[in-house]
């Protein structure tokens, strides 16, 4: 049980599902429907989405303990696909 | 699958534009799942035939990495076609 909860692999685990049961109640999950603003649901949605796909890349795919030049590749691609999308959401 | 009650709408590829990208995303991914399972099933393979040096590190971690590769991609995915609105 202690090695368990010492690593960092239990906390993070844990982060995603929550993050995940938050996203699922705030996107309207099976079929609730939506009563608010669009907008104000997307962004904190896609934002937790790409936070949560950084952690999996971090710790799950250790790029944490990675190079440099291969930090900086995964970190712009979250950066750049995350800005793609919510740029591109807004301009619509 | 899904898939299935979509067709039956008549709703595919050519539907129109979010339908597109919404057949096309998720097959790549679903062909990239299946791929994967292949990968498990050698890795799995490869692990139950090791010798004496045993198993591959670098085969096993690649092959976990492939799958961390392929759920990271759904973790975008599915919020950005199923809850986006």
């Amino acid at each position: 049980m202690g090695a368990i909860l010492r690593g960092t692999t239990t906390w993070v685990w844990l982060a995603l599902m929550l993050l995940t049961g938050v996203s699922w109640w705030l996107g309207g999950g099976s079929d609730r429907t939506l009563v608010a603003d669009p907008i104000r649901i997307t962004i904190p949605l896609m934002s937790m989405a790409f936070f949560k796909a950084r952690l999996v890349l971090v710790h799950f795919m250790e790029i944490g303990s990675a190079p440099l030049a291969l930090r900086l590749v995964c970190d712009a691609w979250v950066v750049i696909t995350y800005a793609t999308v919510i740029g591109l959401y807004l301009l619509d | 699958m899904e898939y299935r009650e979509k067709l039956a709408n008549g709703i595919t590829l050519t539907t129109n534009d979010f339908y597109m990208y919404y057949f096309v995303a998720t097959g790549i991914h679903f062909l990239h799942l299946l791929i994967g399972l292949g990968v498990l099933a050698f890795v799995l393979d490869h692990v139950r035939k090791a010798g004496a040096k045993g198993p591959s590190l670098a085969l096993i971690e690649g092959g976990g990495c492939y799958w961390h590769m392929v759920d990271l991609l759904w973790i975008v995915l599915f919020p950005l076609l199923y809850l986006m609105k």
